[in-house]
């Protein structure tokens, strides 16, 4: 596949091409514009907010436990800032985590805990929609909003009996350790290393006065936020690769915690080893998709591990051990289908770039930001589509769309 | 040669609106035209094209009854979901009947969802995730692709394994018939024997070997992970049983015949995807030849399930059923019971089968003067797989007689009609038979009606045997059966059709008492 002339790296390979078209910040300002428009504005995040706060509130009536007891805070994409709208009318998932401590707390049953959390949820069904119950955390719905939110009940373990700050109920081994505190803060650590050819943006933090609750972290997201922006770009990429994929598949597509943990060591090693030699943004997203396979590790057993950079003897790549390696293969084709597509996108002319490239990489999100940047109006092939029209046919629904062999027996 | 359609005033309208559009739209390539192929146009490259391939769209000579064709390169085939083998692009647009009134809008929807197809190829995404969701399809079109070489053909598997044993499995193999077979069984028995049983003729005596293992539910399985060669092959299997060299450790660990079957399956769900491997042209410094090859199960679970609801059949196949009388009613009710999985079965009839019962018979000429039990065990034996049928070619009077206490049925199937058979059972059931539910079927003369009685748990089938008195429904004169010149010998007529409800009725009783369901309600109880 590499000739011997090409440099042998992708990174190398396109930043020569890119170098020769000059097309590298309208990459950037592409890249950035879009993947803006792809997170939960700001109206939604104060509304999202609004409504955790507030079901703190009425846990802490309903469980009849002090105020001070139950803290919340969110984890997850929201609170490393890295959400992106899932395809499609699908909404943003929010997760949180209701901390709940004092007497009550200090010999709990998992199971019990549990059900009684899921019975305090009750009550406000209007708004939140009736909460299910998943393995670790209940979703309540939010009908109506463009969110909904996974809260997961957590106890606070002091001995660290299970490894970390926190536990939860796991249906499997009743309790399970968690800290999605360190991890986030570990992630937003080296988010915030910069490379010497960016300007650092400063930032403000809201400062809320009731410190037991964290405000939805809310800093602005700059263009120089490169981890983010790629962590972001490889979900989006991901999200839209396994869109069409049945269940089994999508089950195995690479989980969002493992490539936010590769890209950040990836991406920490970059800034340590060559932060001189970097030259654009793009440069070191590309380096860090690189790169990122590297800290895959392999134990003595065969064992794939990606450990939980602040809690090690978690592997957020079990599963990738008890499956056959179906996981560890899906995630090299995911990767070298990232590469792929990102090769085939940024060795185009901006301007005459093609849209299933841009669609490869981004979705449908993607060809629309950059035919508004392009102010190019039309979609699809316009002698196509007027030649259907012209049959009198009703052209279908796209959002009602049949995909091809659908419910037909083509190939049957 | 002009082809003729069936319905030429819709394809008239189609081809002058063509026509109208104008040849910067579309084409009309006569050449192309011919055999069942009335119209074809090629559009332009600016309308629509698939990886530069052109897009043609054809009217068999039955549009609009079947909708317009599609047709690309047929180098795309495996390159794009939905292309098949000679180029036809399966847009899963249906015929409706408005199309004989508008053909042109019929035309107008399949290039609707050629808009729509093009726009997904353009997601690999979408791509992947078809060419996973039929991928056994796909993996026929693979097959019918892939070329063996001058010296060896293509060997096809049938698969005789127990999906629920371990996940990998190591397997004899034997070539069939003319060598276009191979049988890979995980039976305790040689695959020589399997194959005898089954009535197929082995071919050569070499013994090859299958590796079957499980592929993960979550792999996929396209065009872009297919292993091509022997390494892939090795890399994939040693992944999933984290063994490694899983397949060269196999393979070399014995020293395979030349012409020997030897091959790998792998199962994932309900679909099998298998490749053979062809001796390498240089042993030991190139690798074997991968040769995809179709995989059919001949599996019991296969064959009787479809490995739906395994469950289900697991305890039917634990049933133990006796059925008394192996005449027009019982040689169906005891293939509809073997088809259903009725594990095993004991068939009980003296006789042998005469000619003028092929007219109501399981059984037809090539039997005539055959023993009837011992040929319809045989029979559903060879084409059910796994059915265990005993013959007695005894009276059930006598079978009864010669019963041991200790033998357990779970049902016993009375379909010989016969009053004496009748009072027998009643009167043994709960010494003999040990409370064996029993399930009596009889037809009234020309099959008029047919009665299945379930007599179970604290049931008692009346010592008066009322069948005719307080069952049976019509009245029948004199002279209803024909007279032939033999001691009882007469007949009533009637055919397969009417034996074969009656044996449907019996069937599902006699499976429903099996299932532990045999209550009716209280209306169908006979009164004592």
């Amino acid at each position: 596949m590499i000739s011997g002339q090409q440099p042998n790296k992708l990174s190398e390979r396109l930043l020569k091409s890119l170098g020769l078209t000059r097309d590298g910040a309208r990459w950037e300002q592409l890249i950035v514009s879009l993947l803006k428009r792809l997170e939960l504005d700001s109206a939604a995040r104060a509304d999202a907010e609004r409504e955790y706060l507030r079901l703190a509130d009425d846990l802490a009536t309903k469980l009849d436990l002090p105020r001070h007891d139950v803290d919340v805070f969110p984890q997850g994409s929201m609170r490393t800032q890295t959400t992106i709208r899932p395809r499609g009318t699908a909404n943003f998932d929010i997760d949180i985590v209701v901390q709940l401590s004092g007497p009550k707390y200090q010999h709990p049953d998992a199971e019990k805990m549990f059900e009684e959390f899921g019975r305090a949820l009750e009550g406000r069904e209007h708004v939140t929609g009736r909460p299910t119950p998943r393995r670790r955390c209940w979703t309540l719905q939010y009908p109506g909003k463009p969110f909904y939110f996974d809260v997961t009940p957590a106890i606070q373990d002091n001995l660290r009996a299970y490894g970390a700050a926190l536990r939860v109920r796991d249906p499997d081994t009743q309790w399970s350790p968690s800290n999605p505190k360190e991890f986030a803060d570990w992630f937003c650590e080296r988010a915030e290393l910069r490379f010497p050819f960016i300007q650092t943006v400063a930032f403000s933090s809201v400062v809320e006065a009731r410190k037991s609750i964290d405000p939805l972290p809310a800093e602005p997201v700059g263009i120089d936020d490169i981890l983010r922006r790629t962590v972001q770009l490889m979900k989006l990429h991901r999200d839209n690769f396994y869109h069409y994929a049945d269940e089994r598949l999508k089950e195995a597509a690479p989980i969002s915690v493992i490539l936010v943990t590769l890209a950040t060591h990836a991406y920490e090693n970059l800034h340590r080893t060559r932060r001189a030699s970097m030259g654009t943004a793009i440069e070191v997203v590309l380096a860090i998709v690189e790169e990122m396979p590297k800290y895959i590790r392999q134990d003595a057993a065969g064992q794939s591990w990606v450990p939980n950079p602040e809690l090690p003897t978690e592997n957020f790549a079990d599963r990738w051990n008890s499956d056959g390696g179906a996981r560890a293969r899906e995630f090299k084709r995911w990767h070298s289908q990232l590469e792929v597509h990102l090769e085939a996108l940024l060795t185009d002319e901006y301007s005459s770039s093609t849209e299933d490239k841009l669609r490869g990489v981004f979705g449908q999100a993607g060809v629309d930001a950059w035919r508004d940047s392009l102010q190019i109006a039309d979609s699809g092939n316009p002698l196509l589509k007027s030649l259907v029209v012209a049959t009198g046919a009703q052209p279908r629904n796209p959002l009602m769309a049949t995909p091809v062999g659908r419910k037909t027996n083509t190939l049957a | 040669m002009p082809v003729q359609s069936l319905f030429p005033a819709a394809v008239d309208e189609v081809t002058a609106w063509f026509a109208a559009q104008g040849t910067s739209v579309a084409t009309r390539v006569p050449e192309r035209e011919g055999g069942d192929r009335c119209r074809v146009w090629r559009l332009e490259p600016g309308v629509a094209s698939l990886a530069d391939s052109c897009v043609s769209v054809v009217l068999n000579a039955d549009f609009p009854a079947t909708a317009a064709r599609l047709e690309v390169s047929k180098k795309l085939c495996l390159r794009f979901p939905h292309v098949e083998a000679d180029g036809h692009l399966c847009h899963g647009v249906q015929p409706a009947p408005e199309d004989f009134d508008a053909p042109v809008e019929a035309v107008g929807r399949v290039l609707d969802r050629l808009d729509e197809f093009l726009v997904l190829c353009q997601n690999l995404g979408w791509m992947e995730a078809e060419f996973h969701r039929e991928r056994r399809d796909y993996w026929s079109r693979h097959v019918a692709l892939g070329k063996a070489s001058r010296r060896r053909h293509r060997v096809d598997l049938l698969l005789d394994i127990d999906v629920n044993a371990r996940p990998e499995q190591e397997l004899d193999a034997v070539l069939l018939g003319q060598g276009f077979k191979a049988l890979a069984t995980s039976a305790a028995a040689e695959p020589e024997k399997v194959a005898a049983h089954r009535g197929w003729t082995v071919g050569t005596l070499v013994r090859g070997g299958c590796l079957v293992v499980r592929l993960p539910d979550a792999e996929r399985w396209t065009p872009s992970t297919w292993p091509r060669t022997f390494c892939e092959l090795d890399e994939l299997l040693s992944g999933i049983t984290s063994v490694q060299g899983r397949l060269s450790n196999w393979y070399g660990s014995r020293r395979w015949p030349n012409k020997a079957p030897v091959m790998v399956a792998l199962l994932q769900g309900t679909a099998v995807f298998g490749f053979q491997l062809l001796p390498a042209s240089l042993p030991k410094l190139t690798s074997p030849t991968l040769l995809p090859i179709e995989v059919s199960r001949v599996d019991r679970q296969w064959c009787l399930s479809r490995d739906h609801r395994a469950d289900a059949l697991m305890t039917l196949s634990s049933k133990r059923v006796v059925v008394l009388g192996c005449g027009s009613l019982g040689s169906q009710v005891i293939q509809l019971l073997a088809r259903a999985g009725v594990g095993s079965l004991e068939v009980v009839d003296p006789q042998t089968f005469e000619t003028e019962n092929v007219s109501r018979h399981l059984l037809g000429l090539t039997s005539a003067g055959a023993g009837k039990a011992a040929t319809v065990c045989a029979r559903v034996e060879r084409d059910v797989p796994g059915a265990k049928l005993t013959p007695a070619g005894v009276s059930a009077a006598h079978w009864l007689a010669k019963l041991r206490r200790d033998e357990k049925f779970d049902l016993v199937v009375d379909c010989t009609g016969e009053r004496s058979v009748r009072l027998a059972l009643s009167r043994v059931r709960a010494t003999l038979l040990n409370d064996a539910p029993v399930v009596m079927a009889w037809m009234e003369p020309g099959c008029s009606a047919a009665h299945v009685v379930v007599v179970n748990g604290l049931d008692v089938w009346p010592s008066c045997d009322p069948a005719e008195t307080s069952v049976n429904v019509a009245v029948w004169p004199d002279g209803v059966e024909v007279e032939v010149a033999g001691c009882g010998a007469g007949f009533h007529p009637y055919g397969m059709a009417d034996a074969s409800r009656a044996a449907g009725l019996a069937s599902e009783r006699a499976l429903a008492v099996l299932a532990g369901n045999s209550d009716l309600a209280p209306g169908n109880r006979l009164p004592c």
